[in-house]
């Protein structure tokens, strides 16, 4: 009997460290897949990474997938503007360094005209290389996903054809302030364009009394086609503008887009960072988390680096709005997804299928962000997980702040607002040139954005049927 | 009959001349037919993204005639390189002469002037762009606490391009200021030995012996410096990426732009061409000036 309940013990032991063990190993959620994960062991791949909180958030599950795969992984990771170029010029030499890239639609629209990036479909449709039941690509956001389709229909297209890249992070562009300072300073969270003028306006001279100064407003400005991108273009499109016509020329300087931008030049030249036109992202984020600015018109995800403790001094004290609204009500933003994508000159293209499936599903993108804080996540099924929730229901100055403004991006306000083309950075570039003319006082905004229209006319030119 | 011996013998003093001139001919090679490449493509309308390299015959240039965005790069690369070589010029020259003088630590001091020098143009940008961070960069920290009001540096355009010219100097300083350095150490004591006696100034001496023997010295650092700066990018590109509006952008940059940023090759090759035509002439004029001012200093 003693025998016999000894035995039960032992047997007992062992069922609970098989099912603890199983419950540890890493591997066990990836080969419930239907795919042969070794079927190219040996492969190296080498993989482009902008410096990020996605790429942060990948490299420490990487060893998860060379266990599981047998494929050996290298990364090269550029700061953003050096990426892109060193991308293009690794695309367009032919070079092929790259197997699997971080991309945008942005991007892809010239990459995919230029004939540098894959067409994921025959991948994704191959039973041999996908299980798309256990994969379930119906979990992801619709407007991440289909912004990284494209039929190549110049103006138009947009979620249709060539499935260019896999969403592995989305961003909106929102207000993020100093609450204690602005109950401090008594003021409230601007609703329009023009108050937003007043109320940044106000901080900044308020901030002059603080120890250190406390700056008014934080917005990246370098010469470049981001610049446009995130708070400017958000403001530009809510008064409900677009950057091109229907017919490809410039729409950039309409009476409305005049109206706003002289808003946003006043803006940055009353309450911008000082030497605003050589301000990056990078700046940006990490001088709001730093205590030196009152608000910041840039990405919404900026909040998870916000609320940690361990790189900021505001965790805690930041309140986050939806942006302004135009004069008849509108609220509108552009919309940011960084994506995963797969070289044309890949020599490994069934290995990189591979690495762009598992990166990508589901469990991987939940430890991503879970784990090691990348956000926003592109799965509904990581945005709705009850730790994520439990971790971003505290953002904002009251319960669910942030977590509401995320869903109202997706919901009804955030999209891509640029106009596919394969030439739309370039059009960013001048633009920027533009702004900078404006701000730098060269120009008046009325000229300033004139002369970039006839610009980007003549290179919207070789598009036009 | 000549033996294998001989004829082996035979075949290397036919063709010696030939085999020890074809690594000088395949550098040439190497070089001129990227360039006369480059030239070729500045005639059509190249571009990466809609795979097109059609011939436009001249379209490019007479583009780039019209573009006042050239007209601005050619004045900012005119600006930059004047404000860049004076600048190193006259400090190399300064730093040369204290290094010269014997003054205590003199090896460590060579050394510490000769640090800029190793650094990789695109760091010392990323180094300086951080220092002169008008938020969180030391310079201004540093102004502030002697009571003066902060700059902008990189992120103005009333100050950007000589904040570049600011990081070049110091990169390139050193540069100068070695050749300057072994251009006096090699001065005949002679003529100085003779002025001492009539008892001339020094000021009269440094006019009238030490700056038309150094001539020649002084040539080859203006030829090497303004070749460069009129091609500058690395640190142009890494400081300012040739903004705000423009201040900073030079030709090179904007060749930079209209290919690796825009994919219109063509045009790019045009603005480079230009660029090629301007550096050769100058380097022309002073190796011209160069050789004419060794024979007027050694007699040959």
């Amino acid at each position: 009997m003693k025998k016999m309940s000894g035995f039960v013990v032992v047997l007992m032991l062992v069922f609970l460290v098989s099912v603890v063990g199983a419950q540890e190993d890493p591997l066990a959620y990836y080969q419930q897949a239907k795919v042969n994960w070794k079927a190219f062991e040996g492969t190296q791949l080498t993989i482009g990474l902008n410096k990020h909180p996605f790429t942060e958030s990948l490299r420490p599950l990487l060893p998860i997938f060379e266990q599981l795969t047998g494929i050996k992984v290298a990364y090269v990771i550029l700061p953003e503007e050096e990426f892109f170029e060193k991308l293009l010029i690794d695309l367009s030499s032919g070079g092929g360094i790259f197997d699997v890239y971080m991309t945008s639609p942005m991007f892809e629209w010239r990459y995919q005209y230029a004939g540098w990036i894959e067409d994921l479909n025959p991948y994704w449709n191959n039973p041999e290389l996908t299980d798309q039941a256990w994969y379930n690509r119906d979990d992801f956001y619709e407007k991440p996903l289909r912004a990284n389709m494209w039929d190549g229909t110049i103006a138009g297209g947009l979620g249709q054809g060539r499935w260019n890249g896999i969403p592995v992070m989305v961003e909106f562009f929102c207000q993020a302030y100093r609450n204690d300072l602005r109950e401090k300073w008594g003021l409230t969270v601007p609703t329009t364009y023009p108050d937003l003028l007043d109320t940044l306006a106000k901080a900044a001279e308020l901030g002059k009394q603080e120890k250190p100064q406390v700056y008014g407003v934080a917005n990246r400005g370098i010469k470049s086609w981001s610049t446009v991108h995130s708070g400017y273009f958000t403001a530009f499109s809510t008064y409900g503008q677009k950057d091109l016509n229907p017919d490809l020329t410039a729409a950039i300087n309409t009476p409305q887009a005049k109206e706003i931008t002289k808003i946003w030049v006043d803006i940055l030249q009353k309450a911008g960072p000082p030497g605003w036109p050589n301000y990056t992202w990078y700046d940006a984020k990490q001088n709001f988390a730093a205590g030196r600015f009152y608000e910041i018109t840039d990405c919404d995800f900026f909040a998870a680096t916000y609320e940690n403790p361990a790189q900021s001094v505001v965790a805690g004290k930041t309140g986050y709005a939806l942006p302004p609204a135009a004069p008849d009500g509108n609220i509108t933003s552009n919309m940011w997804t960084w994506s995963l994508g797969m070289s044309s000159l890949s020599k490994h293209k069934g290995a990189a299928w591979l690495f762009l499936l598992w990166a990508t599903a589901p469990q991987t993108m939940l430890d991503g962000t879970l784990k090691h804080d990348n956000f926003n996540p592109t799965r509904k099924s990581v945005w709705e997980n009850p730790a994520v929730v439990e971790k971003t229901m505290k953002w904002g100055t009251k319960p669910g702040e942030y977590r509401e403004i995320v869903d109202a991006m997706y919901a009804k306000y955030g999209d891509i607002r640029w106009t596919p083309n394969p030439d739309v950075t370039a059009i960013g570039d001048i633009w920027a040139e533009a702004l900078h003319e404006a701000y730098e006082g060269k120009k008046a905004v009325d000229q300033a954005l004139d002369d970039a229209a006839v610009k980007i006319n003549e290179f919207m030119a070789k598009w036009k049927k | 009959m000549a033996s294998g011996m001989e004829l082996r013998q035979s075949f290397w003093r036919k063709n010696i001349a030939l085999l020890l001139f074809l690594p000088a001919f395949l550098l040439t090679v190497g070089i001129l037919a990227p360039f006369g490449y480059s030239v070729v493509m500045s005639f059509t309308n190249f571009n990466l993204t809609t795979g097109t390299s059609n011939f436009i015959g001249i379209s490019n240039y007479i583009k780039l005639v019209r573009d006042p965005e050239f007209w601005n790069s050619l004045k900012v690369t005119i600006l930059f390189t004047i404000g860049a070589v004076l600048f190193e010029v006259g400090v190399g020259f300064i730093a040369a002469y204290l290094l010269n003088i014997g003054l205590l630590g003199q090896k460590l001091w060579r050394t510490l002037f000769l640090l800029p020098v190793m650094l990789p143009p695109t760091v010392a940008a990323i180094m300086w762009k951080l220092m002169m961070a008008p938020i969180q960069g030391v310079f201004n920290y540093l102004l502030q606490l002697v009571g003066l009001p902060g700059s902008e540096w990189l992120g103005s355009s009333s100050t950007a391009l000589l904040s570049v010219i600011l990081i070049d100097a110091y990169v390139f300083i050193p540069f100068a200021g070695m050749i300057f350095l072994a251009g006096v150490q090699n001065l005949p004591k002679e003529p100085y030995e003779a002025a001492a006696v009539d008892g001339v100034s020094n000021w009269f001496t440094f006019r009238k012996l030490t700056i038309p023997l150094l001539k020649p010295v002084i040539i080859i650092v203006l030829l090497f410096r303004i070749m460069d700066c009129l091609k500058h990018f690395d640190i142009i590109y890494a400081a300012t990426k040739g903004g705000p509006a423009s201040a900073t952008m030079t030709l090179s940059v904007q060749a930079y732009y209209h290919s690796f940023r825009w994919t219109a090759m063509g045009y790019s090759f045009a603005h480079l061409v230009v660029l090629w035509a301007i550096v050769y002439a100058l380097s022309y004029f002073l190796v011209g000036q160069w050789k004419k001012a060794v024979s007027e200093v050694h007699g040959y």
